[in-house]
């Protein structure tokens, strides 16, 4: 299982660009995707953000599963709006009691533009910076210091949990712990019951092994080296000329 | 004596749950000294390990780190000199990346940024592990993240290094990597090392001393060639004898063969089998 920055090549040119000058670019875009009146601009992102992930050379099938979500929820939300609120209608179907809305659809186009645009941004992004380098940005963004530890625990022993619950799952389907809905529920009940001890388990030697390395509660990072002039003129640029799309 | 480092004097230690692990253990460690603590699963060798790195503290007796009481001493003056490397590398392994990890320690000692580069290149070296700085933990193979756990302490500077089970689950190439890796730090970087296993193949080959461990106690110690001198001991403990010495054991005793002293490695086994067949061929 491979997250996003595992697909980090670091030969493209966005790798090769400090992360906080990314993250503020990212962050101005986010904000005017989300603040945007139209379906124009956020579409706009959501198509330049989806060149640079093929550009970046992510392969087709990687970049389907991380949009299937989003445009299922983009989708899902359009015909919602499109179907259950408004008031001018277009047409309906009174056999399946469905009634397409005008003002429905506008509203749900923008809301699904939103999503997909505020989602490509952030895909984009994971694919152009390695997670350690995202969460130095974090830390030099002033994010709480709790939150920033916790994104590193969650990165490093997701997988070790996953590899777990994968264990005691085949184990006990070996030995048909799955044959049935009810032995299935039981099964699932002690697998979760298992991984929960064995979280508490190994929260307690992860402790004693950061102890030892002389962790008195604080996490250290590395601190980030100055921003260079370059990359500020380059965000700053980048982030006046999306503003004046988005004002357009 | 001047050059002891770490000095266990009759050690107990009770869980919780009235498992009683140690019983009156006592052991002096000189710098510079491979130890290998040999016993079988249960034996407490753990245990021990976890006492002498001030892991648990509420054991009897005393265990003195450079003269002075491991209990009037606190974590950061223990884990300057001291490091234990935990038998599964999950446990002690928990920054996304492999740089991250071995940076831990040497951020928490206050060094600036460069020192730590210097300090994280140096150390991945010792361990073989160069080039895979930016490499996820998980993505790394299980001997790779046993090394890594090593490359973590070794980056504090450690003069000691305990080390639980460090080939268990490893591959026989990978179990001699891992003994050379030790043999190298103790020889030339002058880490004291002390290793709890119960590959008893291996230890011949590199250790300076051996303690048997058997429920909590230390039933023999000395140089590997004294411990396993006595097979019968060794089944007693559910140990057996390395495979070399189990064969000139079996030529001795039920072949009759006349050997001196008992091999603990295939060239001393060589030397021993042609000494004893020119010996009988010149009695011939």
């Amino acid at each position: 299982m491979k997250i996003f920055s595992e697909h980090f090549t670091g030969e493209h040119i966005l790798a090769k660009i400090d992360v906080r000058a990314k993250l503020i670019v990212v962050i101005a875009l986010l904000v005017m995707v989300l603040s945007c009146k139209g379906i124009l601009f956020p579409l706009l992102i959501a198509a330049s953000c989806f060149l640079l992930c093929v550009k970046m050379r992510i392969p087709a099938r990687v970049l389907l599963l991380r949009y299937s979500q989003p445009l299922f929820f983009a989708l899902m939300i359009l015909l919602l709006k499109f179907f259950f609120t408004g008031k001018d209608v277009i047409f309906s179907i009174p056999l399946l009691t469905l009634t397409g809305h005008k003002d429905g659809l506008i509203e749900g186009l923008i809301i699904a533009s939103r999503i997909l645009g505020g989602v490509s941004l952030l895909i984009a992004f994971g694919f152009a910076t390695p997670f350690t380098e995202l969460l130095s940005g974090l830390s030099w963004l002033r994010m709480p210091k709790q939150f920033v530890e916790i994104m590193m625990f969650a990165y490093r022993y997701i997988f070790v949990f996953l590899e777990d619950g994968m264990t005691i799952y085949n184990a006990q389907k070996n030995r048909l712990g799955y044959a049935g809905v009810r032995k299935g529920m039981r099964s699932f009940g002690t697998l979760a019951g298992s991984l929960v001890i064995r979280g508490f388990d190994q929260s307690q030697k992860t402790s004693e092994a950061m102890i030892q390395r002389g962790y008195t509660g604080d996490m250290p990072v590395l601190k980030c080296s100055p921003l260079r002039f370059g990359e500020i003129a380059i965000a700053v640029v980048l982030i006046i000329f999306a503003g004046a799309i988005w004002m357009m | 004596m001047d050059d002891v480092m770490l000095s266990v004097k009759n050690i107990s230690y009770k869980y919780a749950d009235g498992t009683h692990a140690l019983f009156g253990i006592s052991l002096d460690v000189k710098k510079g000294e491979f130890i290998g603590l040999l016993g079988a699963n249960g034996s407490g060798k753990t245990t021990l390990l976890r006492v002498m790195d001030g892991l648990m503290r509420n054991f009897e007796g005393s265990v003195l780190l450079d003269g002075i009481d491991i209990k009037d001493l606190s974590p950061k003056q223990i884990y300057k000199k001291v490091g234990l490397v935990f038998q599964n590398p999950d446990d002690q392994l928990f920054a996304p990346t492999l740089f991250e990890d071995v940076a831990f320690g040497p951020l928490n000692m206050g060094l600036d940024a460069d020192d730590v580069k210097q300090r994280v290149t140096s150390a991945l070296r010792e361990v073989e592990l160069s080039g895979l700085e930016r490499k996820s933990v998980h993505n790394l193979s299980f001997g790779q993240r046993k090394r890594a756990c090593i490359a973590g302490l070794l980056a504090m500077g450690h003069e000691m290094l305990l080390l639980d089970e460090p080939t268990a689950g490893l591959d026989p190439m990978g179990e001699y990597r891992m003994m050379r890796l030790l043999q190298k730090l103790n020889r030339d970087n002058g880490v004291t090392i002390i290793m709890a296993t119960h590959s008893v193949d291996l230890v011949p080959v590199f250790l300076d001393r051996l303690y048997i461990l058997s429920k909590g106690k230390f039933t023999r110690g000395g140089t590997p060639e004294e411990v396993f001198n006595a097979p019968e001991d060794m089944a007693n403990i559910k140990l057996r004898l390395p495979q070399m010495a189990e064969l000139i054991y079996r030529l001795k005793h039920e072949d009759k063969m006349d050997f001196q002293r008992v091999p603990l490695t295939i060239g001393e086994a060589r030397r021993e089998i042609i000494k004893t067949l020119e010996a009988s061929a010149g009695k011939g």
